[in-house]
């Protein structure tokens, strides 16, 4: 009588899926991720044109070379344009919380939206195109600018 | 899924189809998932990261040049964004090409906990010791829907051509770890 012989090893495709299993039994996505992806187009729904990112003192090295900063250092500095329009964004970044501070050019009174994942909070620019969002979510933001030639940013994430 | 049907996806999406977009979503959310666990965050940066992700690509997608190739920019950027949280937690672990050969302690970020059985548990502990460069790829390669070479090579930032070899390599080394 002889000993069984030991079973052969997996080939490669065999274990790669074995893998695949024990990965997927092991480290399942949660439900909340497709909801989050699936809710990102929302974006498309806000009013206006999209404008164009001209400016980030992040992307232009400001921030240092890890690209963070530190809250409560100089303000994060965006600036967006559409047509004759900009918008300009300085963002005081706390641990939590954020206060947008934003000047239209040339300055207009008109109706503003802050969004965020969801949710949204609506100001309004002064006669020099000033407006202040104070104690916003620390999340990714968009502003929304009204008037006769809606406009929107694109995602600025803190 | 073929590139075509990809680049229709793209295209609807852009003209505000929603379940387009959710196509797109179904198509790609593991890829960005087993990218962000490759890159070993944790539960919340690797939920901000999918935000941001889907977040750029609905800004960006008009501005696709190439539709059918979308799944690559959507490597990189996940890849990209993974860096960026890991330099703001002061994370940064750089990994090399000799990675592949790195046999540590275990450590994978996944809870064997949830495993029932025996053979399961060990196969997790041999991946574990693997290098992190071939957990990441063999991860990648093995995320549901699977990511096509084009789009590991732009989420692991490597050459196309050695995808398949360093896959074998890395199942060799999973293979003789497991005895």
């Amino acid at each position: 009588m002889t000993d069984r012989p030991p079973a052969p090893p997996p080939d490669h495709e065999a274990l790669a899926a074995e893998l695949g299993r024990v990965i997927m039994l092991a480290d399942p996505r949660a439900e909340s991720w497709r909801a989050t992806a699936g809710a990102a187009f929302g974006w498309t729904a806000i009013g206006g044109v999209p404008a164009r990112l001209v400016y980030d003192s992040h992307l232009a090295g400001d921030a240092g070379d890890d690209g963070a900063r530190p809250a409560g250092t100089v303000p994060r500095q965006v600036r967006y344009t559409s047509g004759m329009l900009a918008i300009e964004l300085d963002l005081d970044i706390g641990a939590d919380k954020l206060r947008l501070l934003g000047r239209l050019v040339p300055g207009a009174r008109v109706e503003l939206v802050a969004h965020w994942p969801g949710g949204q909070r609506v100001g309004v620019s002064d006669d020099d195109g000033a407006f202040r969002f104070d104690e916003l979510p620390r999340r990714p933001l968009c502003v929304a600018v009204g008037g006769d030639d809606p406009v929107k940013t694109g995602w600025v994430v803190p | 899924m073929q590139t075509t049907a990809v680049a229709d996806l793209v295209t609807r999406a852009r003209d505000g189809d929603q379940q387009a977009w959710d196509g797109l979503v179904e198509r790609y959310l593991g890829m960005v998932h087993a990218i962000c666990r490759g890159h070993r965050l944790g539960a919340d940066d690797a939920a901000d990261v999918n935000q941001v992700v889907w977040l750029r690509l609905v800004e960006h997608l008009s501005r696709i040049r190439t539709p059918a190739a979308v799944g690559g920019w959507i490597a990189a950027t996940t890849r990209n964004e993974c860096l960026r949280v890991r330099r703001m937690s002061g994370r940064l672990v750089l990994a090399r090409d000799d990675d592949l050969d790195h046999v540590d302690e275990p450590h994978t970020g996944i809870d064997a906990g949830l495993l029932v059985y025996e053979r399961d548990r060990a196969l997790l502990d041999a991946f574990g010791r693997l290098g992190d460069r071939c957990q990441h790829l063999l991860r990648l390669l093995l995320a549901d829907p699977s990511p096509s070479y084009d789009e590991v090579a732009a989420a692991l930032d490597m050459p196309v051509g050695s995808i398949g070899p360093t896959r074998g390599r890395c199942l060799e080394q999973l293979r003789h770890l497991l005895g």
